[in-house]
């Protein structure tokens, strides 16, 4: 029985030539997003391991030179891409992809392919995640509204009840009908993609890239059927079709595009982000003034005499390193509790803003969506933060390694005075940057609440379909 | 004062109207009888040049409709099958803004007037039309022609679906209307009613007007016979018949 | 007969709870929208006056130094002297004599003030900073600061007006508007209507105008109550003009939709059709085309690498440092009158580094030259394609009137890099002249005041994208009206 109201709801969309329209519209904008954001995707790595290789190449040749100013001089990380970015680009056009490792500073990513773009760019980028968070649910609600509302105006639904199909029956089988022909658009064009990038490759070794594609096309696939439950429930529920679109539609719009822009702003005004200038300030005030009120040279002074303790000595002619680097590593020191303070308060409010965003998903079933595609993809907040620690872990690991060899070798000159001026071999005693993800378990407990929103969104829309089908009015008043 | 001369019309293949002769005078009700499809309703539509002929021309108070369709249709009133208004208006602000729409302006007593002249109980005035009848608004239907004062009215099937005492009420306001002088043509599947209200009977089929009898020289049981012969014969025979009209 | 109409179709507009709140979520919407502009737009001024604040302390400090320090010797006499650059502290004459040091440890702030409007769309003011550092440092350090958005609330885009009219307003137009013909028939009512002396064309420009007098009095009557509540510099007639352009603006695209609406409706299909035609056509406008005229953009005029740039600054840097003296000589050679008596060449760290910070500037300056080449190329592109859709055409045109186009922002930086040049000549030649810095020098220092565009410039950059929105208007009005006699109100 539902098995033939689906193959009646099928093959009757199929006929429709809107789908043919609409379908082959879409087919054709996934399948050149997926190529645009391949080849984008490639050219991103190809230049990010370049990159990586030169900088790393160059930090190890940059010549004889005191090992502080090779601190000085330093080394850049470079963001690869996500696992999937071809698929869902994330927040990388707006997240820096070049860190600059250096003494004495932490700093941002820089170089945001937002900022090399022109205005436009603001629109959105054409990529698969988006063809399937806003043209797909409109796919469907144009392939499902009339599902009961156009059988009533056609008179239709009279005859069809009269055969002693239950009204469940007949919600199942247009599901079912709706949903392959959805699928068949979806699906084909995700395969052709999939097969071509099998035949390409990826570059994405322990990235659980198996685990992140399934997640991803059930995450997908969860949002699809509650799209597509709640536009048959509209459709049982409106006095006709078209109200049955206008619902949904506007219902479309303000999921896929108030939601998300009036979240963002939300987001901002409960945990709000300082202004560069504000913040810049504020830190290096802090800097300035010192961690706990001491700054840094008076807080050297009072400590020196412990830290000569240390190493046995009383004056500096009896310190077996060199003083200079004591002080350099020192100030490092006293800086970082300053960096993880503001930076810390910058990441806590971007990851709090982004909670809530998620949390926001209540109204919205495209929010935690995106976010759980984004996360996939490896192209979120958390991919970009842990790059940006794995970077300043890198950086605070290199400056104290320079600084413990500049104390060893440089220690006569505690008397002697001058300029210590080492071989570059030296810089070999810092190992090459190489950035590892922190994998998808990360991952999967910040987002494992969008999945359950993703599920009880379906919930809720299933049961909202099965309601209006049982009270489904056979006649317009 | 309706006049058609040689209406053709045709909707692709179909030729829906072959060349119609038909005048309505006033004080006459005009009933045109006929199968669905026989072409009743485009003969109406051509008058309020809501489509356009192909051929011959459709005249109110003699002029043409094509050519002065707004000048036509401030002499015409419009009643379908169903008077459709605007749910969330009383009935008295319909028939504000239609008779507005004709030209006129009232008083508000005035419209109350003609909404109690055509029998519409007084508590239903001031309610929303979406809790009507449909004899409600077929009342409302005709104080929208009445105060439009139209000189001749278009009727589609205005009585289908009505009850017999609705579509009583609604024979006399339409005796009424005549007795002013407005010339009423009536498509209709109501042959009894035709026979009691109207004057003048005209059976159509297949696009062409194959008899007209006067109410006043036949029984009803003749104007059924008279159908019902023209309903089963063949196309030559009806235009036989027509000819011997 | 028109007047008719028209009143009948407000009042019945005003009696549907839909439009009703269809209104209040316009006005709702545009409030949110005025509120959250005003918050993005304050954000940067205030972190433009507390980087402002903070340099200009610095300065007041390394000031006060010099003060102490001229006060001491006039005590205990001696020479005024030019202090070496230093890491830590130290006795003698302090950092603040040192020109070097002054220009190259403190930055000068420099803010592009926000024009009256500035709230009404954020354009790409939250990417880029509106108030950059300059120093002594080459002059791409200046760019590479940027506003500490979260990069998620980057890609979302802000809430402001911009957003609600490009994308909100169209939809609430076709939503009071998509049935506009093809309810009244499927009702019935049409052809009631009709029976009256009523020509379609006439109830149809009736039944716009309604609905256009409606909305669009309120979003441009609650424009104006969000200018007066959070625009600023309302006295100047800069404002004004600006606003009289984005109220044309906003008439010219909601008339747009208007027309499509109509467009759809004159086809004579059911509500239904309409409505799926209208939401696809909403979808292609103001969705696909502008990502399809992005990407288009992006892969024929593709940015070079910022990672490539890196990399590139970065070899020049190690062969500037590996060969500092020949790199020394060049700057020297640039710098012919300033070598320093006695001594031919200093080789002291901050020479070195100034000499470095010459030559990368010099080996990367061709890359960066190449970056805003192909954004300007990306950006005339846009320019060009931007009549596809009035989508694009609206926004262009909003981020011009609200002074965040990308225009207005490149004619601030080529302010900021002449006024880098200035900034770095002034230290530069004093600190190679060895030249003691007085305290009465720290109000000779070059001073910044952002010169604002000629308001004839800005009216010229919006005249394609207005004119575009007017053609396609044309275009959208004509077709309904040659296609209206063929239009069916009784279907066979």
């Amino acid at each position: 029985m539902i098995a033939s109201i689906a193959r009646k709801e099928f093959s009757e969309i199929v006929r429709d030539g809107r789908f043919k329209w609409t379908a082959g519209i879409m087919a054709l904008l996934l399948l050149t997003a997926l190529a645009a954001g391949y080849q984008k995707y490639n050219a991103h790595m190809a230049m990010q391991s370049l990159a990586q290789d030169q900088t790393n190449y160059q930090w190890l040749n940059q010549g004889d030179k005191n090992p502080h100013s090779g601190a000085h001089y330093g080394n850049y990380a470079f963001k690869p891409a996500g696992p999937l970015a071809f698929f869902d680009n994330g927040i990388s056009n707006y997240a820096g992809t070049a860190l600059f490792m250096e003494a004495h500073k932490q700093n941002f990513a820089i170089g945001r392919p937002a900022t090399d773009q022109s205005s436009i760019g603001r629109f959105g980028d054409l990529s698969g995640a988006m063809i399937l968070q806003l043209l797909m649910p409109l796919l469907i609600i144009f392939l499902g509204f009339t599902a009961f509302s156009g059988e009533r105006e056609s008179g239709t639904l009279r005859q069809v009840l009269s055969m002693g199909v239950s009204n469940r029956q007949l919600l199942w089988g247009k599901a079912l009908g709706i949903g392959t022909a959805v699928l068949l658009v979806v699906g084909a064009c995700v395969l052709i993609g999939g097969l071509a990038l099998s035949l390409t490759g990826l570059h994405a070794e322990g990235e659980s890239l198996g685990l992140r594609v399934t997640l991803m096309t059930a995450s997908y696939l969860l949002y699809a059927a509650i799209f597509l439950f709640l536009t048959l429930a509209v459709s049982a529920w409106a006095k006709n079709a078209r109200t049955a679109l206008m619902v949904m539609v506007g219902f479309w719009a303000f999921v896929g595009f108030l939601a998300p822009k009036a979240a963002g702003e939300i987001s901002r005004i409960v945990h709000p982000t300082p202004a560069f200038g504000q913040w810049m300030a504020d830190m290096r005030g802090h800097q300035m003034r010192g961690i706990d009120g001491v700054p840094p040279f008076v807080r050297f002074e009072q400590e020196s005499r412990a830290i000569f303790a240390e190493y046995g000595a009383e004056t500096i002619a009896e310190l077996p390193v060199y003083v200079g680097a004591l002080r350099l590593q020192k100030f490092e020191e006293y800086d970082f509790p300053v960096f993880d303070e503001h930076y810390g308060r910058l990441r806590d409010s971007y990851i709090n803003q982004r909670r809530l965003q998620d949390r926001l998903g209540v109204v919205a079933p495209t929010l935690p969506l995106r976010s759980l595609s984004m996360a996939l993809a490896g192209t979120d907040l958390i991919r970009h933060i842990d790059f940006a620690d794995a970077a300043e872990t890198y950086r605070r690991d290199m400056v104290t390694r320079i600084n413990a060899y500049l104390g060893e070798a440089a220690a006569s000159l505690n008397t002697a005075g001058g300029v210590l001026v080492s071989d570059q071999e030296v810089f070999g005693i810092v190992p090459p940057f190489e950035f590892r993800s922190q994998g998808l378990g990360a991952t999967l407990d910040e987002h494992g609440g969008n999945l359950i929103a993703l599920v009880l969104w379906l919930l809720a829309s299933l049961g909202l379909a099965l309601w209006a089908v049982r009270r489904l009015r056979v006649e317009e008043d | 004062m309706l006049q058609a001369t040689k209406l053709t019309k045709s909707y692709g293949e179909i030729e829906a109207l072959k060349g119609l002769d038909m005048t309505v005078e006033g004080g006459d009700i005009y009933c045109l009888l006929g199968a669905n499809g026989a072409g009743k309703t485009t003969t109406i539509s051509l008058f309020l040049n809501f489509i356009r002929p192909d051929g011959g021309t459709a005249t109110v108070c003699g002029l043409d409709v094509t050519e002065q369709p707004l000048e036509t249709k401030k002499l015409l009133a419009y009643i379908p099958e169903q008077v459709m208004l605007y749910g969330n208006l009383t009935a008295l602000e319909n028939l504000r803004y239609f008779s507005q729409l004709g030209g006129h302006d009232y008083s508000q007593e005035e419209y109350r007037d003609f909404l109690r002249r055509v029998g519409l109980e007084e508590e239903a005035v001031d309610r929303r039309v979406k809790t009507y009848s449909k004899g409600m608004r077929q009342k409302v239907g005709v104080a929208i022609a009445l105060a439009k004062q139209a000189r001749a009215l278009l009727l589609d099937e205005p009585t289908a679906g009505l009850d017999p005492k609705a579509s009583n009420e609604f024979s006399e306001l339409l005796l009424k209307l005549k007795s002013d002088g407005a010339a009423i043509l009536m498509a209709t599947h109501d042959l009894f009613r035709a026979k009691e209200t109207g004057t003048r009977i005209g059976i159509m089929k297949e696009g062409r007007l194959v008899d007209e009898l006067s109410t006043g020289e036949v029984s009803h049981a003749d104007v059924e016979k008279i159908y019902l012969q023209h309903m089963h014969a063949g196309g030559h025979y009806a235009q036989e018949g027509a000819g011997s009209a | 007969m028109k007047r008719i109409i028209i009143s009948h179709e407000t009042r019945q507009l005003f009696r549907s709870g839909a439009f009703r709140a269809l209104l209040l979520l316009v006005a709702g919407a545009l409030a949110f929208a005025a509120f959250s502009g005003q918050r993005s737009i304050d954000r940067q001024v205030d972190g433009a006056m507390a980087a402002t604040a903070f340099e200009d302390a610095q300065r007041a400090k390394m000031r006060a130094d010099t003060e102490a320090y001229e006060a001491r010797l006039a005590a205990q006499g001696g020479k005024y002297e030019f202090a070496g650059a230093r890491h830590a502290p130290g006795a003698g004459p302090p950092q603040g004599t040192n020109a070097g040091v002054v220009g190259a440890q403190t930055a000068k702030y420099l803010t592009l003030p926000p024009t009256g409007l500035a709230s009404f769309a954020v354009g790409q003011s939250d990417i880029q900073l509106n108030y950059v550092p300059v120093s002594m440092n080459p002059t791409h350090t200046t760019t590479n600061n940027l506003e500490l958005e979260n990069p998620l609330n980057l890609m979302t885009g802000s809430f402001d007006i911009a957003f609600v009219l490009i994308f909100l307003l169209p939809i609430f137009i076709l939503a009071i508007s998509y049935d506009l013909l093809s309810s009244e028939k499927e009702r019935g009512t049409l052809a009631m209507i009709l029976a009256h002396p009523i020509s379609l064309k006439e109830l149809l420009a009736s039944k716009i105008i309604a609905r256009a007098g409606v909305l669009v009095a309120s979003i441009l009557g609650l424009g104006l109550v969000a200018l007066f509540a959070v625009g600023t510099n309302l006295d100047s007639a800069d404002t004004w003009a600006r606003f009289s352009l984005w109220m044309a603006a906003t008439l010219l695209y909601s008339m747009f939709w208007f027309a499509m609406a109509v467009m759809v409706n004159v086809y004579g299909r059911n509500s239904a059709a309409n409505g799926i035609a209208l939401a696809g056509t909403w979808l292609a406008l103001v969705v696909v085309l502008p990502t399809l005229v992005s990407l288009l953009a992006t892969t024929i005029y593709p940015a070079p690498s910022r990672m490539e740039l890196t990399v590139a600054a970065r070899d020049a840097q190690t062969d500037a440092e590996k060969t500092y003296m020949a790199r020394l000589d060049e700057y020297y050679y640039d710098h012919l009158e300033f070598i320093p008596e006695g001594d031919e060449r200093a080789t002291d760290f901050l020479t070195v580094a100034m000499a470095n910070r010459n030559a990368i500037e010099k080996a990367v300056r061709p890359l960066y030259d190449e970056f805003q080449g192909q954004l300007n190329r990306q950006e005339s592109l846009v320019q060009r394609f931007q009549f596809v859709s009035p989508a694009i055409m609206m926004q262009l045109a909003l981020n011009e009137v609200s002074g965040t186009s990308a225009d207005r922002y490149e004619h601030f930086l080529n302010q900021a890099y002449d006024f880098h040049a200035r900034w770095g000549e002034y230290f530069s030649v004093k600190f190679l002249q060895r030249d003691p810095l007085k305290p009465a020098d720290y109000d000779q220092f070059p001073a910044f005041e952002y010169q604002e565009e000629p308001f004839g410039t800005v009216l010229m950059r919006l005249v394609p994208s207005l004119l575009g929105m007017i053609v396609l208007l044309t275009g959208a009005l004509l077709i309904p009206f040659l296609r209206l006699r063929r239009y069916q109100v009784a279907t066979s």
